[in-house]
């Protein structure tokens, strides 16, 4: 029996190599993406009205961070990012148990749910704009509601795909309900939950980033327009890599998050 | 394992039970939608902000009647179908090239993932430096959202294809192109459509977005306007209007998805 | 025919079936499952259960685990009608039930953990049980890196941990490869050879039916009774050659006639039904 084991991580020994490639294609890629619009920046080929080297842009960067300016628009930013955040995972979590315990809801409410993804939450910004005023508010609000559609429906399915051999198991040793919703349940639903977790925090950083920007209020969103409009397209560009950074980093740590929790518990 | 007795009563019966559900849910879909209806009434009575269902109706259909909702709606619309056909038309051979080749893959798959984590709007500026303001840098903003759905379900569904249909294509000597069409454009229609749904609700949302300031016409820059001019009816009017826009793109999509999944059964 | 077992001297703490039946109502129709069930298991008494399909060997199963009621008649153990799930009756099902988030140390404490053993003494009894079931060295290791074989052991353990009076099987090796399913019936045996719980084991497997059990009962088609009780007087312990000896032959074909006609029973209803 412990050869099964045994070829399992000699299976996983001979992928690495490739994954290495490819990582330094990948690298190799990006670099050489950045060294070409250094280079045709730098020549004119491309205007400075629309973008500058990146040389430029990084330096911009290194200035721009340590700034009490700075240090604002970031809290702003991420401390609306995190309270949508955490909106939509209670309320998406909540709905989602919902729509698991009442089978009914969620066969009728499906196609609106379904559209409820792709409806724009964003058409109702004038209207949260009128109830609410320019504030943090509306931006919460809308970022909150992009950020619980993807975690409830991903909660409804996950519930569901739950074994019921599993369930059946919790009765045979008598666990009480409690016992199987925290015992069984809950962590078994966990791995399948997480990507929907994930792409609600994606959505609750993209719908505040976007409010910000397009409500022109404070925040990293708020600062694109800002140089956009004043025409400092160097300052504009700076801006645009912090969210383009801090987006890829949420993402990578949650997907290592996620790769993590579905090793150990799928 | 265990006995299952609903399975054991006669199958005819099942069919007739599906017909009556179906009914009972289309009247809760009615009665919700109705229950929304009377919830945005009751809030336009409470509130000033808010105008009334009637009201927003009203001014809608006297857009229809001179004429003059023709022009935005036809922009916004114009709009999402050129940045959605320009999305497909990069995002399909790209997810299914990455898709096929595993090494590919492995190279993209963190770069598209974390692109998708992106703002888009933050490029939107560009954009409009790049197209000027028009139903140019609008299709274009819808675009740049749309090819990433579009890319990330082709790349999955062309990796779920079973990988005994490849076998199949070389055993009957197809060629690459024979391959494609025959073989993996049908067994990968149902995520097709996925990305293709997906495609068209983004590129819409992204298309409005664009038209808050982009845009010479579209149906997000009246409503806005509306909003300038404190035509509140027509303002929520507009914003019904698209709401119905993407509900029915998006119900006829779906309903397109399930009948290619239910036919392939 | 329902030949009873209750010649032998019953102990108290005996599983006693007593006419039990039990039956179905769905929306439509109502199926009798089991009509009269009565027997009883002794204490020591490994007991397999074969029958057709939908004969109902699950269902009394499930029944004997408290899961299911029976609508006639009773079950008891230990003198007590059985009500509800109890905490001297354990179950491995067919399909693996490991919970792939714990370790194979803390699955095998499941059982124990929710009755409120405290963990101390919780962990040294899974500590054994997964010494008696051969996996000790892999206490840390995780479902997932198991092949079924070793799930279903994982699945065994945890039942023993709970030290059940009676232990139920439901086709436990049903879903492994013919190897495997060989392998682990004389693990099995030799495990059982240690606790000697009573084992009520549920199998489509003539052969395993015989290797493993002291006595077979034959179950009809549905409405189903039981038709013929079997003994196994092959003796113990049983190596792997007892497969070959001649009256393994006998007890197999003798089963194999009593299936074949309450299967035959229950393909042609399906037929007419269909």
């Amino acid at each position: 029996m412990t050869a099964v084991i045994e070829q399992r991580r000699v299976r996983r020994g001979n992928a690495l190599p490739m994954k290495r490639k490819a990582a330094l294609l990948r690298w190799g890629i990006i670099v050489g993406v950045l060294l070409l619009l250094e280079v045709l920046t730098r020549a004119g080929a491309i205007s400075p009205a629309i973008f500058v080297p990146p040389s430029e842009i990084i330096w911009r960067l290194i200035s721009i961070v340590p700034t009490p300016q700075f240090g604002r628009d970031a809290w702003v930013s991420l401390s609306t990012i995190l309270i949508s955040f955490v909106i939509g995972l209670v309320v998406g979590l909540a709905l989602g148990v919902f729509l698991w315990k009442v089978p009914a809801a969620g066969r009728v409410l499906e196609p609106f749910i379904v559209t409820g993804y792709a409806m724009p939450t964003l058409l109702f910004y004038p209207v949260l704009l009128a109830l609410l005023g320019l504030n943090a508010g509306p931006i919460i609000l809308i970022a909150a509601t992009m950020a619980l559609v993807p975690i409830a429906l991903t909660t409804m399915v996950a519930l569901n795909a739950v074994k019921p051999i599993l369930h059946k198991l919790a009765k045979s040793v008598n666990a009480s309900n409690r016992q199987y919703y925290l015992k069984v349940l809950l962590p078994a639903a966990t791995p399948l939950i997480f990507p929907g977790v994930r792409l609600g925090f994606i959505y609750a950083v993209i719908g505040t980033i976007a409010m910000e920007f397009i409500l022109a209020a404070r925040g990293i969103g708020f600062r694109v327009g800002f140089y956009y409009r004043e025409l400092q397209t160097g300052n504009m560009w700076a801006y645009i890599m912090i969210v383009v950074v801090l987006s890829v980093i949420v993402n990578g740590l949650l997907t290592a998050l996620e790769r993590r929790i579905r090793r150990d518990m799928l | 394992m265990s006995l299952d007795t609903k399975a054991l009563a006669a199958p005819r019966v099942s069919a007739r039970r599906a017909r009556n559900q179906t009914v009972s849910d289309n009247l809760w879909r009615i009665a919700v939608l109705v229950g929304l209806f009377v919830l945005w009434w009751l809030l336009s009575l409470a509130s000033d902000l808010v105008a009334s269902p009637f009201a927003a109706f009203d001014a809608l259909a006297s857009t229809f009647a001179d004429g003059s909702i023709y022009r935005p709606l036809g922009a916004t619309v114009n709009a999402v179908l050129v940045g959605f056909a320009i999305a497909a038309v990069i995002g399909f051979p790209l997810g299914y090239v990455i898709g096929r080749s595993k090494f590919l893959g492995a190279v993209f798959d963190p770069i598209v993932a974390g692109a998708f984590a992106i703002p888009r709007v933050v490029f939107f500026p560009v954009l409009l430096q790049i197209f000027g303001v028009g139903v140019g840098a609008q299709a274009a903003m819808g675009a740049l959202a749309a090819v990433f759905p579009i890319m990330v379900s082709t790349a999955a569904g062309v990796r779920a294809v079973s990988p005994l249909l490849p076998k199949l294509a070389r055993s009957l000597s197809l060629t690459r192109v024979q391959t494609v069409t025959k073989i993996y454009v049908p067994a990968m229609a149902p995520s097709l459509m996925v990305g293709i749904r997906i495609g068209f609700s983004i590129a819409l949302i992204n298309v409005i977005i664009a038209d808050f300031f982009a845009a010479r016409a579209g149906l997000g820059l009246l409503a806005l306007r509306a909003y300038g001019q404190l035509d509140l009816p027509l303002m929520y009017g507009v914003i019904v209007l698209l709401a119905l826009i993407a509900l029915a793109g998006n119900i006829a999509l779906w309903a397109l998805e399930r009948r290619l999944a239910a036919s392939r059964r | 025919m329902t030949p009873s077992t209750a010649t032998r001297a019953s102990g108290v703490t005996d599983v006693v079936f007593d006419a039990v039946g039990i039956t179905f109502h769905s929306d439509t129709a109502s199926t009798e499952a089991v009509a009269n069930v009565t027997g009883t298991i002794p204490e020591g008494r490994f007991v397999s259960v074969i029958g057709p399909s939908g004969c109902g060997k699950s269902t009394l199963l499930d029944m004997v685990g408290g899961l299911l009621k029976p609508t006639k008649g009773s079950i008891s153990i230990n003198g007590e009608r059985v009500t509800g799930p109890r905490k001297d009756t354990s179950m491995v099902f067919q399909e693996d039930s490991t919970l792939h988030w714990r370790s194979v140390l803390d699955n095998v404490a499941f059982g124990l953990e929710v009755h409120g053993l405290p963990k101390a003494e919780r962990y040294e009894t899974a500590r054994s049980m997964v010494e008696l079931v051969g996996l000790s060295g892999f206490e840390s290791h995780r479902p997932g890196q198991l092949s079924g074989g070793m799930k279903q052991r994982v699945a065994i353990a945890r039942a023993l941990a709970m030290q059940p009076r009676v232990l139920l099987m439901d086709e436990p090796f049903g879903a492994l490869d013919q190897q495997t399913r060989q392998f682990i019936g004389r693990e099995l045996l030799q495990i059982w050879e240690k606790t000697r719980n009573r084992v009520l084991f549920i199998t489509h497997d003539i052969q395993e039916a015989v290797y493993l059990s002291d006595e077979v009962w034959v179950m009809s088609a549905r409405p189903s009774v039981v038709k013929e009780v079997v003994t196994v007087d092959l003796p113990r312990p049983r190596p792997s050659g007892t497969h070959a000896l001649p009256r393994f032959r006998e007890l197999e074909d003798h089963l194999w006639s009593l299936i074949k006609v309450e299967a035959e029973k229950t393909l042609g209803a399906g037929a007419q039904r269909a």
